[in-house]
């Protein structure tokens, strides 16, 4: 009798514990990061829940882009770049010498801040990543490069110019279609590295709009040196300082009742 | 007006009016062999020119050999020197960044891009043409290769730096290997550039002369027989320039006119391409 009234509690407090858990996309662990001597990122804890858009702001060189190319270990392109501690996605931590990048960098997909569109047509700069992992016929294909663009909000704009070169649209179309390209592959992460810095207001109004309509299909985190952007996208914003987390807060909160004198005093632009 | 502003207008007088002197002076020496050059040449300009071989003294002939001479020795070069060149280059830019094994092929790079190409062709001489026993084609095509791969060592190297490396990071951010991401997206980028350097290193040994004394020598024969030697354009109007013979001394400058204008068309070529490319 006891058991049985038990049980169900037991369960409910479990399945919390386990929605809770399946909620969180990524889960850094005491993340610490060096180049060469320089320690650039200091015990850094951070759960990074699924289907919304954490934002990172911070001062330059605060350490908040490296942290965000830890997440697909771009950084292991660079010899002297040296990240340790933990990073729970799919199950694994990613930082084990044993992960293979190319699938991991399939799941994390990257946008950085210049738009780096291939010197090739709009088509095949959709298609490159594709082809990396799957062989598709041709209509398969082009369905998938559709797919993509329509993701972007770019298929309406370049459905004619298909065969066109990529680096001929213009640097707002440039940056959808690198975003994608990187959709494309249908990942479960998106990472953004400042990506309207380079862009006019009207481009990054559009940008913006398309992270919104994202983030029912992807886990998104974007580095904004623009605190009203982060404002305007994010759900959860980090603030870092020194390469320190210095505060992580619901976006709202954070923009309104700051807990930190030192996250106040950046929103408030006394330094930054 | 005060004398400060006065003394600024003198001194920017007197620098355009060097830079103006210097820029015609230039010029000037320029269309000025260019002018002797085409008056020379074109009257020895004739269509046996392609067909006929180069003659002995005081009869008619042509060129036909040495052309097609100087088209394999260069041809065979740039075989060789193109895929060792771009190699070499992409080693340095995509791999070795910061080795000490780069800087040194750097250093001996450079070095070899100014040595004297006198040089080449004596060290093949050493290593090749002595221990074999005679001249030939190979030996030419051998010393000129070793002077055109400095060339496109350097043009690709300086090429594929001039690839973004944010281009380079999105692709491997898509999951794409190094190999790949230079074959498909670095060479790519820098692909007008790097034909360019080999169009330069082709323009380079097109014209060049002291590395085949001692390696392809001439020959006043027909020969496509790279083990022997074979005759070729520079050597060719070296021998016919210093040579008594007046008809001789036509033909030398008609040669110098093809090698000119093979050149030239050279580099138009590779303007063309770098338009057409954007």
């Amino acid at each position: 009798m006891d058991t049985a009234l038990n049980e169900p509690t037991h369960e409910a407090a479990d399945a919390v514990g386990e929605r809770s858990r399946r909620d969180i996309e990524i889960a850094i662990r005491g993340l610490d990061f060096h180049y060469n001597q320089h320690h650039a990122l200091k015990d850094i804890d951070l759960d990074v829940r699924r289907h919304e858009t954490t934002a990172i702001i911070g001062p330059s060189g605060c350490g908040k882009s490296t942290l965000l190319r830890v997440l697909n270990r771009i950084y292991a392109l660079y010899p002297g770049q040296r990240a340790t501690g933990e990073i729970r996605f799919d199950g694994k931590n990613i930082l084990d010498a044993r992960t293979d990048v190319a699938a991991l960098r399939a799941k994390v997909g990257m946008v950085f801040q210049s738009p780096t569109p291939f010197p090739m047509s709009v088509y095949d700069n959709i298609a490159y990543g594709i082809r990396l992992y799957e062989k598709l016929s041709r209509s398969e294909m082009d369905g998938r490069v559709e797919t993509a663009l329509r993701g972007a909000a770019l298929w309406e704009e370049v459905k004619d110019k298909l065969a066109q070169n990529g680096q001929g649209l213009s640097g707002g179309q440039q940056q959808r279609l690198c975003i994608a390209r990187a959709i494309a592959l249908r990942p479960q992460v998106l990472l953004l590295d400042e990506p309207t810095s380079a862009l006019d207001p009207i481009s990054t109004a559009k940008i913006e709009d398309l992270l919104d309509n994202l983030r029912d299909e992807y886990t998104i985190v974007i580095v904004t040196h623009n605190m009203q952007q982060a404002a305007r996208v994010s759900q959860k914003t980090v603030f870092m300082y020194l390469g320190e987390i210095v505060e992580t807060n619901a976006t709202d909160e954070m923009f309104e009742r700051p807990k930190e004198r030192r996250t106040r005093d950046y929103i408030t632009g006394r330094f930054g | 007006m005060n004398a400060v502003v006065r003394r600024r207008i003198i001194a920017d007088r007197i620098a355009r009016g060097l830079i103006v002197f210097a820029t015609v002076l230039v010029v000037a020496i320029l269309a000025w062999i260019l002018a002797i050059l085409v008056y020379k040449g074109f009257s020895a300009f004739k269509p046996t020119l392609f067909t006929e071989n180069t003659p002995p003294p005081g009869e008619a002939g042509g060129l036909a050999n040495a052309i097609v001479g100087s088209l394999l020795l260069v041809g065979v070069a740039m075989l060789v020197a193109t895929p060792i060149g771009i190699l070499a280059g992409t080693y340095l830019n995509e791999y070795g960044r910061g080795s000490w094994l780069s800087s040194v092929v750097r250093f001996v790079n450079d070095v070899l891009l100014a040595k004297p190409s006198i040089l080449a062709g004596l060290f093949i001489y050493e290593i090749i043409v002595a221990p074999s026993g005679g001249f030939s084609g190979w030996a030419g095509s051998a010393a000129l290769a070793i002077i055109a791969i400095p060339v496109v060592v350097r043009t690709t190297e300086d090429m594929l730096d001039l690839v973004p490396s944010s281009m380079r990071e999105a692709a491997h951010a898509l999951g794409a290997s190094r190999a790949r991401v230079i074959t498909s997206v670095s060479y790519r980028s820098a692909r007008v550039g790097i034909t360019t350097g080999i169009i330069l290193a082709l323009a380079r040994i097109a014209g060049e002369t002291a590395p085949l004394l001692f390696t392809s020598l001439n020959n006043q024969f027909f020969s496509t027989d790279m083990s022997g030697t074979i005759a070729n354009l520079p050597v060719m109007i070296f021998q016919f320039a210093m040579s008594p013979y007046d008809d001789w001394q036509a033909l030398a400058w008609a040669g110098a006119l093809i090698i000119t204008l093979a050149v030239l068309a050279l580099s138009i070529l590779s303007r063309i391409f770098q338009r057409t490319a954007k």
